[in-house]
C-alpha cells in the first residue's frame, strides 16, 4: 500500500447496509476508530456496487460492514465480487451480530477479519492500526 | 405521612447508624463508602427511612395517579399477557410460528387470538420485494408483507373480529392499516369490528433504527392521521404504540426514556387536538412498549412513576376526564441488549430477573426474550423458556398474590418520585428546544442517543460496568450457538415472483389512478389540521391491488423523500 507512506493516517470506510438499521456497534467502532487517530469515513449502501465506487473514490486502507440482521454471507459475497471487478485490494472486515459458526466460511471467501457479538471496539483498532506499519 | 413520634424516634435511630458507619466500618474496617448510582445517575444512599418518603402521598392501587396500578386488584383478577413478538421468512413459516407460541401459552386478553407479528425491513419502510433495494434483506427479521395476498396468508384462518392483530411496522404503519380495512372489507367485517394495535412511531424509529424514513414533519402528519382514522373509524384500535423500547436499546437511561416516550406524547396530544379531536376521544387508544433493563430498582420505580406521570399530564395539562385516559397500560419488551452472546445461558437469568421486575412493577403484558437472541433469530426451545420463566413467576412463587408488593417500602418510593424528577427534567429540556418532533429535526435526540450508546461501551470496555460473561467471569472456551435463521436466497426468489404475479394480475390503470389521488391528497397536507384525507385514498388504493411500497413511495415523493438520522 504505498499510497500509506503519503498519508499519515490509516483510512476507514465503514459501511452499512442501508435496510439494516443495527448501528450501535458501529457507532461505538467508529468513535474508537477516531479516538485512535484513524481516518472514517462512513456510507450506507444497498448496491455492493455503490460501495466498490466509494471504495476506490476514498481510497480507502480498510473496508468495513457491519450486518446484523443474518445477511452477512450474502452481502460477503456480493461486495467481494464488486471489489473484485474494480481490482480494490483494501481488506474487507465485518461486523455485527455474525453467529460463529459462519466465520470460517466468511474467512474463506475473502473476508480479512470478522468482529462478531463479543468483540471490543479495540480488537477493531488493533486490527486496522496495524494495516499502516 | 407519619407522626412526629415516629419521625423523631426514626431520626435518633439514624444517628445510631450513621456512628457505626463511620466508627466501624470506616474508621476500624477502612470501608471506603463508595457512591452508587442508578442507571439515571440518580445518587443513592446505603438505607432509606420513613424520612425519605415523609412528603409523599399515601395512594392505593386503581385511583388516579396511579402508580401503584390502574385496577383495585392486579394480577389476582388478571394474570400478564404473555405476548411474544414474532415473525421470519414466510408467511407460513410466520403462522406456524404462532401457532407453535400459542400452543406454550401466549394470549391476549379474553378469548381473542392475537396475531403479533414482525416484517422484515424492506416492509418496515416501504420497499417493494422486486425493488433492488430490498435484495438480501427479504425475509429477515420478519415477514414480508406487501400485499394484500400477504395479509391472506397470515390472517386467513383467524376469525377478524375475534382476534387482535398487532404489526410492528416502523414507517408503513398507515398503508398498512389501509391494507388491513381493504382486506377485512374483502371479507365482509366493518373497520369498526376489527381490534388491535398500530406502532405508529415513525419519529421513534427513525431516531433508533437508522432506516431510510420519511422526513419529519411527514412522520408527524401520517402518525395524527392514523389517530384521527382509527379513533374515528376503528375503536377499539390501539393506535399508536409510545415505545420507549428502542430508546432504552440504545442506552437511554430509564429516565430518558421516560420523559422522551412522554415528550412525543406530548405532540401526539397536541396534534390531535389540531386536527379536531377531544382527548378523550383518543387518549385513551395510546399503547406502550416499555423497555426493561438490568437496574432492578430503578426500572420498578420506573413502570410506577411512568403510569404516575401519564396520569398527571393527562388530567392537568390536557383535561382528560375519562379514567381510561389517564392510566397508562404498560406493555413490556425485556431488554435485548442486556443479552450476551458469550455463555448464552445466563441470558435466561437476566431475563428472568427483568420479568420478576415487570410483575413487581404491574405491567399489563410482556415479550420475554429468549436466551439465544443475541445470536439470532430465537430457536422454539429458547423462546419456549422464555414464556416459561413467566410461567414460573406466575404459578410459582406467589410474587402476583399482592398488588404493587413493594409499595411503601421507604426506598422505592423514593425512587419513583426520583425518577419522575429526572423524567420531567428530560422533558422541559425537549421542549425548550421546540418539543419532540423539533428534536429529531435537529437532530439532538439522536445525538443523545448516540452519546449514551458510546458512553455504554466505554464503560464495557474499561471495566466500570460490569456484564458477565463478555468483560467479566469470562470462559476459556466460547461456546458455539447455532443461528436459527439467516439470509435465504429460495425465499426471496419465491417473494419476488408472487410480486410480479401480483402485479400482473391486476387493473394497472387503477393501480396509477389510486397512487395519483395519494399524491394529491399529501401534496395538500400542509398541516395537520388537514388530518383526515390521505387516509379513504390508501384504502381505496388498497382495494385497487396497490402493493405497501407503491403507496408509501407516492405518500414520501410528494413530502420530502426519505432521510436518515444521522
Amino acid at each position: 500500500m504505498v499510497e500509506n507512506q503519503n498519508r499519515e493516517k490509516v483510512k476507514a470506510l465503514m459501511a452499512r447496509f442501508s435496510l439494516d438499521g443495527h448501528d450501535r456497534g458501529l457507532l461505538s467502532v467508529m468513535s474508537s476508530f477516531r479516538n485512535a487517530g484513524i481516518e472514517v469515513v462512513f456510507t450506507y449502501f444497498s448496491d455492493p456496487k455503490e460501495l466498490a465506487k466509494v471504495a476506490e473514490e476514498e481510497d480507502a486502507d480498510v473496508v468495513g460492514i457491519t450486518c446484523s440482521m443474518g445477511q452477512h454471507l450474502f452481502v460477503a459475497s456480493t461486495v467481494l465480487e464488486s471489489f473484485n471487478e474494480r481490482k480494490i485490494d483494501a481488506p474487507l472486515i465485518m461486523g455485527g451480530v455474525i453467529p460463529s459458526g459462519d466465520i470460517p466460511q466468511l474467512l474463506n471467501m475473502g473476508i480479512k477479519k470478522v468482529f462478531g457479538p463479543g468483540s471490543a471496539p479495540s480488537d477493531a483498532v488493533d486490527y486496522v492500526s496495524g494495516l499502516s506499519s | 405521612m407519619f407522626s412526629k413520634k415516629t419521625l423523631d424516634k426514626v431520626n435518633e435511630m439514624m444517628k445510631d447508624w450513621e456512628k457505626e458507619v463511620k466508627e466501624v466500618y470506616e474508621k476500624k474496617l477502612k470501608f471506603g463508602s463508595p457512591q452508587y448510582n442508578s442507571e439515571s445517575g440518580i445518587p443513592l444512599k446505603y438505607v432509606y427511612t420513613p424520612e425519605d418518603i415523609e412528603g409523599s402521598e399515601p395512594e392505593m392501587p386503581g385511583a388516579f395517579p396511579y402508580s401503584r396500578g390502574n385496577r383495585a386488584l392486579g394480577y389476582q383478577y388478571m394474570p400478564w399477557m404473555i405476548q411474544q413478538l414474532h415473525g421470519y421468512g414466510t408467511g407460513e413459516e410466520t403462522k406456524e410460528r404462532t401457532k407453535y407460541l400459542i400452543r406454550q401459552g401466549m394470549k391476549g386478553y379474553g378469548k381473542q387470538a392475537a396475531v403479533l407479528f414482525a416484517v422484515d425491513t424492506p416492509t418496515h419502510c416501504g420497499f417493494d420485494p422486486d425493488d433492488p433495494r430490498s435484495r438480501g434483506m427479504i425475509g429477515l427479521g420478519g415477514v414480508n408483507i406487501s400485499t394484500l395476498g400477504d395479509i391472506d396468508v397470515l390472517l386467513r384462518d383467524y376469525d377478524l373480529p375475534k382476534t387482535r392483530v398487532a404489526d410492528n411496522i416502523r414507517f408503513t404503519c398507515l398503508p398498512f392499516l389501509a391494507m388491513y380495512v381493504a382486506y377485512a372489507e374483502g371479507r365482509g367485517h366493518k373497520p369498526g369490528e376489527l381490534a388491535g394495535q398500530s406502532q405508529n412511531g415513525l419519529g421513534n424509529r427513525c431516531l433508533t433504527t437508522n432506516l431510510p424514513s420519511p422526513v419529519p414533519d411527514t412522520q408527524y402528519k401520517l402518525e395524527i392521521e392514523l389517530i384521527k382514522y382509527s379513533c374515528r373509524n376503528i375503536k377499539s384500535w390501539n393506535h399508536t404504540n409510545l415505545c420507549g423500547y428502542v430508546l432504552g436499546e440504545m442506552n437511554a437511561t430509564p429516565a430518558q426514556e421516560l420523559g422522551i416516550v412522554l415528550s412525543k406524547a406530548v405532540d401526539l396530544v397536541e396534534g390531535g387536538i389540531k386536527a379536531g379531536l377531544q382527548p378523550d376521544e383518543f387518549v385513551s387508544r395510546f399503547s406502550s412498549q416499555v423497555h426493561l433493563g438490568m437496574d432492578f430498582f430503578e426500572e420498578v420505580a420506573k413502570l410506577r412513576a411512568w403510569r404516575r406521570l401519564w396520569a398527571k399530564i393527562m388530567k392537568e395539562r390536557f383535561g382528560c376526564k375519562d379514567p381510561k385516559s389517564l392510566q397508562y397500560r404498560i406493555h413490556v419488551h425485556t431488554a435485548g441488549s442486556s443479552l450476551t452472546s458469550q455463555q448464552p445461558l445466563n441470558n435466561i437469568a437476566r431475563s428472568t430477573l427483568q420479568v420478576l421486575a415487570c410483575v413487581l412493577g404491574g405491567v399489563q403484558s410482556m415479550h420475554t426474550n429468549s436466551y439465544d437472541e443475541a445470536i439470532g433469530l430465537p430457536s422454539e426451545e429458547a423462546v419456549r423458556t422464555a414464556i416459561r420463566i413467566n410461567q414460573i413467576v406466575l404459578n410459582e412463587t406467589g410474587v402476583p398474590h399482592v398488588t404493587d408488593p413493594l409499595g411503601g417500602s421507604y426506598y422505592l418510593e423514593w425512587l419513583t418520585d426520583k425518577v419522575e424528577e429526572e423524567a420531567k427534567k428530560v422533558m422541559s429540556e425537549i421542549e425548550s428546544k421546540g418539543g419532540y418532533f423539533q428534536c429529531i429535526k435537529n437532530e439532538w435526540l439522536r445525538q443523545l442517543l448516540e452519546k449514551q450508546s458510546i458512553k455504554w461501551r466505554q464503560e464495557v470496555d474499561s471495566g466500570e460496568r460490569v456484564v458477565v460473561g463478555l468483560n467479566k467471569f469470562k470462559t476459556e472456551e466460547e461456546e458455539v450457538v447455532p443461528a436459527f435463521t439467516g439470509y435465504q436466497p429460495e425465499i426471496e426468489a419465491e417473494v419476488v415472483k408472487k410480486m410480479e404475479k401480483w402485479r400482473a394480475n391486476r387493473d394497472n390503470t387503477k393501480v396509477k389512478d389510486s397512487l395519483d389521488r395519494i399524491k394529491e391528497a399529501m401534496a395538500g397536507y400542509d398541516t395537520v389540521e388537514k388530518a383526515g384525507i390521505l387516509m379513504p385514498k390508501l384504502i381505496e388504493a388498497a382495494k385497487a391491488k396497490c402493493t405497501l411500497g407503491e403507496m408509501m413511495e407516492a405518500i414520501v415523493e410528494v413530502s420530502g423523500g426519505r432521510i436518515y438520522s444521522t
